[in-house]
């Protein structure tokens, strides 16, 4: 199955089970944190905090726009060539695998 | 009464902030008006405050008729009761003093149904108050749509907080700044506010969220509340019953003075 496939099928998941979205919200950040660390230059303890930076990013409102603002901004600032559409991609491919993730436990 | 359904679950991890009024007089008739006074949930308080199983069963009643949701804080250790709040139609259990993963599993057992714990069967209360279309259908819902707060205020429970937060069942962790400042200053004083322990708090959601785990605080101060939600609190409990009547009051012979 491709990743749009499987992202449709979790799509129709999440909608009749927010705690499955949530969890799987909620590791897709750590996971884009760590992947935007790495692009950053960072790694260990540093890339660690900054992967938490992002999680608290998306206290800011509802939905995913407040990540993808706080990658944006930092990848612009350390001048990191990464399209807006590489980085939501990016995203939505965590999410998937989060969400296999906390299915197998 | 119509059907109402589980709220407080989907509206925090929708990412919304939820404010709690925080009932301590066991007084069905002034829960009510409590949870219709535009605070956004209702928790009743058997741990400082004067609810007992009686009241509890009147006051979740009481609260849901007014369409928010209702908490219940247990006495510290009183597990069963957790799932007696749960029966009665609870939304959320807020469990004192967790100060260890094996603390955090046993209320996690008390709250979740089989296999995720051992909840026992019996929750026709919850049901008739909430309309729902019989026991499957609870079943089904209730170990994702009612939450296990853990609450998180000695520097045993810091320490021990990801191990608290990975344990399976317990859904949020929830801080009480006053225990934890008398924990911090060992013993030598009362300061929600104490400035020693801000980064530890202010710490606590982001280690949350990292692990699909919610955020609550209780607050004495309505005014920390917007600083409170920008660290990633979503549950906020800010509405003393007694302190709402004591300020209320204070207002209104302010007024009647001139």
């Amino acid at each position: 199955m491709s990743i749009k496939d499987r992202k449709d099928a979790f799509e129709n998941k999440f909608a009749h089970d927010a705690e499955l979205r949530f969890k799987a919200e909620a590791r897709r950040n750590k996971l884009l944190g760590l992947w935007a660390a790495e692009k950053l230059g960072k790694s260990g303890e540093e890339a660690d905090a900054y992967a938490k930076q992002v999680i608290a990013a998306d206290f800011e409102e509802p939905g995913d726009e407040d990540v993808f603002r706080k990658v944006r901004a930092d990848f612009d600032a350390a001048g990191v060539d990464q399209s807006d559409h590489q980085i939501r991609r990016t995203m939505e491919e965590f999410m998937v695998q989060a969400a296999e993730e906390i299915e197998k436990g | 009464m119509a059907a109402y359904g589980y709220g407080l679950a989907q509206a925090l991890r929708a990412g919304q902030t939820v404010l709690t009024g925080w009932s301590a007089l066991p007084d069905p008739g002034f829960v009510g008006m409590l949870a219709g006074a535009g605070f956004d949930a209702v928790t009743l308080d058997m741990q400082h405050g004067g609810h007992t199983e009686h009241s509890v069963w009147g006051g979740v009643a009481a609260i849901l008729a007014r369409r928010v949701p209702a908490l219940v804080r247990v006495p510290v250790g009183r597990f069963e009761m957790a799932s007696r709040a749960l029966d009665f139609g609870a939304d959320a259990v807020i469990a004192p003093m967790i100060n260890s993963a094996d603390d955090a599993r046993a209320f996690a057992s008390f709250m979740k149904y089989p296999p995720r714990g051992q909840r026992s069967w019996g929750p026709t209360r919850a049901i008739a108050l909430r309309g729902i279309e019989g026991g499957n259908a609870y079943l089904h819902a209730a170990n994702a749509d009612t939450l296990a707060f853990a609450m998180i205020e000695t520097r045993a429970a810091l320490d021990s907080l990801d191990a608290i937060l990975d344990i399976d069942g317990i859904d949020a962790v929830f801080v009480g700044p006053a225990d934890f400042s008398i924990a911090w200053t060992g013993g030598a004083r009362l300061d929600p506010a104490l400035d020693a322990m801000a980064d530890a708090i202010a710490d606590i959601p982001a280690r949350a969220a990292a692990r699909g785990r919610l955020a609550g605080i209780f607050t004495p101060d309505p005014a920390m509340a917007p600083r409170y939600a920008a660290m990633g609190y979503r549950l906020i409990a800010a509405g003393l019953d007694e302190a709402v009547v004591s300020r209320g009051a204070a207002a209104v012979l302010a007024a009647a003075r001139g």
